[in-house]
């Protein structure tokens, strides 16, 4: 039970970090979505210390087991987009496939390269 | 009705979640049956996808309280990237700006449009991250976790082949993993040892953050 009303309290605290994080975008106007201000937010208050760790980990634990239902909503979305399976949509597959593959090339190529000049 | 649709997510999420922890196989990720489910019942019942969401919305609205409890794993990340801080950052780095610009480099050849473009852009980046990235800069966030997916998917199935090619150690894989394929490529980095998860984990928030300044920072300066 003591862990239940921590979970509610903590995400509750999430909530509210969500909402600051929304209002400094409409007040700084920056192009970064407001929730990932308040991951920044919440990730400065825990790394600088202000914040004991202690007091989001139950709840972002629930959060975080439960987030691909989350997106599930927005996902049912592509019902209203058919070009998914039209030939554009096979383009952008393809798209999808290469830039995968060539990201994964040129990030591991630069670590592997970073990681040999360092000797580590 | 908006009470059933709600009720419909919810249950075929907890039943998809069990069948996954039976099998085990990234085909079955709940998300994706889930949404398969969802989906269907919508096309044979004929509701639409505005009726849907008068329920689901509920669901929708823990999204960004979601995305800044990322927070909490990132942080508890800090060793292994204070460890190798500079490689980590460097290789990221560069792995977002091609993950952009090689979407939007074949975009232009071959002629997509630009509500498109915009939705595929941030395709390497971690499905809730890519939502709210993708409708910030004006892309299609439902269609964006399609291609999220798809992104996560190529490194899944084909990482061997092209780990087998192309010889990356621990480390190199891990990082390669997460900055192109996020979550589930993390999850496949599982089958190539501890080293590979840790940095591919780390990878995969760096490239959050990183790709979610970049993104808009990117779409601003081509003027796209």
């Amino acid at each position: 039970m003591r862990l239940g009303g921590k979970i509610v309290l903590q995400v509750a605290g999430l909530f509210v970090l969500y909402y600051i994080g929304s209002k400094l975008q409409e007040w700084s106007g920056l192009p970064v979505p407001g929730s990932i201000l308040g991951l920044l937010l919440l990730l400065t208050l825990l790394l600088t210390g202000v914040l004991p760790a202690g007091w989001v980990d139950h709840g972002a634990g629930f959060m975080l087991a439960y987030l691909p239902l989350f997106f599930v909503p927005v996902t049912v979305g592509i019902i209203e987009y058919p070009v998914l399976l039209s030939g554009t949509g096979i383009v952008m597959i393809i798209m999808t496939i290469t830039g995968t593959w060539l990201t994964m090339f040129v990030a591991g190529f630069t670590s592997e390269k970073l990681s040999k000049k360092g000797g580590a | 009705m908006a009470f059933i649709m709600l009720l419909l997510t919810i249950l075929t999420f907890l039943l998809m979640g069990k069948i996954y922890s039976e099998y085990r196989t990234p085909l079955l990720t709940p998300v994706l049956t889930t949404v398969a489910v969802v989906v269907a019942v919508l096309l044979i019942s004929g509701v639409s996808y505005k009726t849907y969401m008068e329920g689901a919305v509920w669901i929708d609205r823990l999204l960004g309280p979601a995305v800044v409890a990322l927070a909490y794993p990132m942080y508890r990340q800090r060793a292994v990237l204070k460890k190798h801080f500079l490689p980590i950052v460097v290789s990221v780095i560069i792995g977002v700006v091609t993950a952009f610009g090689s979407g939007y480099a074949m975009a232009k050849v071959l002629g997509l449009e630009r509500e498109l473009l915009l939705t595929i852009l941030p395709k390497s980046l971690t499905t809730p991250i890519a939502v709210p990235v993708a409708s910030e800069i004006g892309g299609i966030p439902s269609m964006a976790v399609a291609f999220t997916m798809i992104a996560g998917f190529t490194a899944i199935l084909t990482s061997p082949l092209f780990f087998r090619y192309i010889s990356f150690g621990d480390r190199g894989k891990g990082i390669a993993l997460g900055t192109a394929a996020h979550g589930l490529g993390t999850s496949k980095a599982v089958e190539y040892g501890e080293e590979t998860v840790s940095m591919s984990s780390v990878a995969m928030s760096l490239a959050a953050i990183i790709g979610s300044f970049f993104g808009p920072f990117f779409v601003w300066l081509l003027a796209i």
